[in-house]
């Protein structure tokens, strides 16, 4: 017998249904695609980076013990940022395959396929036109945000060829961005300790490679994971997805934004010489280098809001039938859906001991359930009936901190 | 996520890996082609079409009578007139960040000329013993070595330095260093065998010309 109340679920569930396919979650991918352009070419641009590193290191190989180093100290310093840019990514979460290939992208193509000749003949070709000084201080801030941001950006055009059921919003192009920018940041880190280590003649060449640690692990925080993830949620705006609607002027102006950014950070000692001289000079060099981090955390954390809202929109309809059906309440799915503050608001609510500790992992479970509904399209298969069981038994524990 | 629904007409699900037929390209899914070719496009450009570029635009930066060439650590060279300046300032020529090069170089001919600066933590002998390390390491059986005893040369200037020679298989030239105060100054210039009196001559005008001064901050 057909009552209201089943209508009513059938027509939640269809929308569910309808969310799951529209924003990805958990869609599959498959790494080997024989018919996919996308994929050989990906294959080809990354094992053709890889050799032109595998040389250049062979060539280096007396600077090993500084190079080795550099790449056990960036693999740590990566791995953080990895977790990190996991850890904000709670939506439709894409594949872990993916994220590699977006890092092998960024890592190996974009840096020694595309960038690195490029930027040498760029800084030549300007030395060239517009004279040695003019290359020394302008060159860099020419190059790099066409050459590199168009390197690691049009990984996103691959990566969405490849899976183009899981690349469907500008998140999905913000947090790949993020995964792309990763993996051109770190080989670029190994390569810089590379170029620094024979500045003592060969000689010292993990100490005289210590300051260029530092300043790249210091300035990785406002760097390419930054610019890329704007440049690529610039991107998707600009060409449009089926689930994401074209912006045209908002892409170009993330785009720009993302290369002007670039720009300004190789280019600062320039332009702050250009407008002070003397102590002032020094003093601006050393305001720029740490506000413009600073800004550029403040702008990628206003693209991701921007990015996220249709992400975090897409959970209600997602959960609405476990609202309906009883297992969730609808302050659980208005946190998941919220933002960071409407989590925080949830976290707090409530009195007794180990009531935050109990609302942070029913929200985490939540979550838990949400990815569980996007993987089996909706169906209540045992993983979904497990997920449902979890969020009851975390929202009926006392103090899951003293439950361990 | 669950497979798709199945076709109207067949009543079988597509496999969300299967290209239909007729979107097929030389057993390519033509949906993939644009993207794939806009970043070949875009990989090759960078890779050769920029760089051909560069190496079809000529390098006129000649040196002039008196060139004082500037790098960074205070180091500097008179770099003799005609030679084209491949990497380097020009003093009066500095860039508006005052930032300066470590690595010079200037060519004339088939005959290239660099000098390097940095720091060294020894004395003049241990720095050419730690050169001749290193390019033995780095330069691979047929690159540059260093083929004989090295002998002291003082600069114009009056430092004391060392000259030793500097070839490969098929070219030849000269190794010599300096060391100020813990600033070192590699000067190599390489050329092929029988290379003009004139352009030696300069060679080692240039050499004698490094001089060590104080490092200007930006």
């Amino acid at each position: 017998m057909i009552t209201s109340s089943s209508t009513d679920l059938a027509a939640l569930d269809q929308e569910r249904r309808a969310a799951i396919t529209e924003n990805g979650w958990g869609a599959r991918f498959t790494f080997f695609q024989p018919r996919n352009l996308a994929f050989w070419v990906w294959l080809v641009f990354v094992i053709w980076g890889t050799w032109h590193n595998l040389l250049s290191t062979i060539a280096a190989s007396y600077y090993a013990p500084a190079i080795g180093l550099a790449f056990v100290v960036f693999t740590v310093y990566g791995a953080v940022f990895w977790w990190f840019t996991q850890h904000i990514d709670r939506y439709s979460s894409q594949p872990a395959l993916l994220r590699v290939m977006a890092f092998l992208w960024g890592g190996f193509a974009a840096t020694f396929a595309i960038a690195a000749p490029a930027n040498d003949a760029l800084l030549s070709i300007y030395a060239k036109l517009f004279g040695q000084p003019f290359a020394m201080d302008w060159g860099p801030a020419l190059a790099a945000p066409f050459t590199e941001e168009w390197g690691k950006g049009l990984g996103i055009l691959l990566l969405i060829a490849l899976a183009p059921g899981v690349m469907r919003t500008a998140y999905d192009g913000f947090v790949a961005g993020a995964f792309l920018g990763l993996g051109f940041q770190i080989l670029e880190d190994v390569l810089y300790v590379a170029q620094s280590a024979p500045t003592q003649f060969g000689a010292n060449q993990i100490g005289a490679s210590l300051g260029t640690f530092g300043v790249r692990m210091a300035s990785g925080i406002g760097s390419h994971i930054l610019f890329s993830a704007i440049f690529c949620t610039g991107l998707v705006y600009a060409i449009g997805l089926p689930s994401q609607p074209r912006r045209l002027g908002r892409g170009i102006g993330l785009i720009v934004l993302a290369m002007v950014l670039h720009g300004v950070w190789d280019g600062q000692s320039a332009i702050v010489a250009s407008l002070f001289s003397g102590g002032a000079a020094i003093a601006m060099i050393i305001v720029l280098m740490c506000c413009l981090p600073l800004i550029g955390v403040a702008i990628v954390v206003r693209v991701f809001g921007m990015a996220v809202a249709g992400e975090r929109a897409s959970i209600r309809p997602i959960l609405a039938p476990e609202v309906a059906s009883g297992v969730l309440t609808q302050a659980e799915v208005d946190a998941a859906a919220g933002d960071h503050k409407a989590r925080r608001r949830y976290r707090k609510d409530g009195h007794g001991p180990g009531h935050r500790h109990r609302n942070r992992h029913v929200l985490e479970a939540v979550f838990d359930l949400a990815h569980e509904l996007g993987r089996s399209g909706g169906d209540s298969d045992d993983r979904v009936e497990f997920a449902r069981a979890e969020v009851l038994r975390l929202r009926q524990a006392d103090d899951p901190a003293r439950q361990g | 996520m669950a497979s798709a629904s199945p076709d109207s007409k067949t009543g079988h699900s597509r496999p969300p890996d299967w290209v239909p037929v007729e979107r097929r390209w030389w057993g390519l899914d033509r949906l993939t082609l644009r993207p794939a070719l806009i970043v070949v496009a875009f990989a090759l450009v960078a890779h050769f079409g920029v760089p051909a570029i560069d190496a079809a635009l000529p390098n006129d930066d000649e040196t002039s009578a008196g060139d004082r060439m500037l790098l960074k650590k205070g180091v500097s060279f008179v770099a003799a007139p005609g030679w084209n300046i491949e990497s380097g300032i020009v003093e009066g020529d500095e860039p508006i960040s005052g930032s300066l090069p470590r690595t010079t170089v200037l060519t004339s001919g088939e005959v290239s000329f660099t000098v390097t600066v940095g720091d060294f933590d020894g004395d003049l002998r241990g720095l050419m013993e730690q050169l001749e390390k290193t390019t033995d390491a780095t330069n691979g059986s047929d690159g540059f070595h260093i083929t004989s005893d090295a002998y002291g040369i003082r600069s114009a200037d009056g430092e004391d330095g060392l000259l030793a020679r500097y070839s490969s298989i098929d070219a030849d030239g000269a190794l010599a260093v300096f060391l100020h105060d813990g600033t070192g100054a590699q000067v190599t210039s390489t050329g092929p065998a029988g290379t003009d009196e004139d352009v030696v001559e300069q060679v080692a005008a240039m050499i004698l010309s490094v001089e060590f001064g104080e490092e200007e901050s930006a």
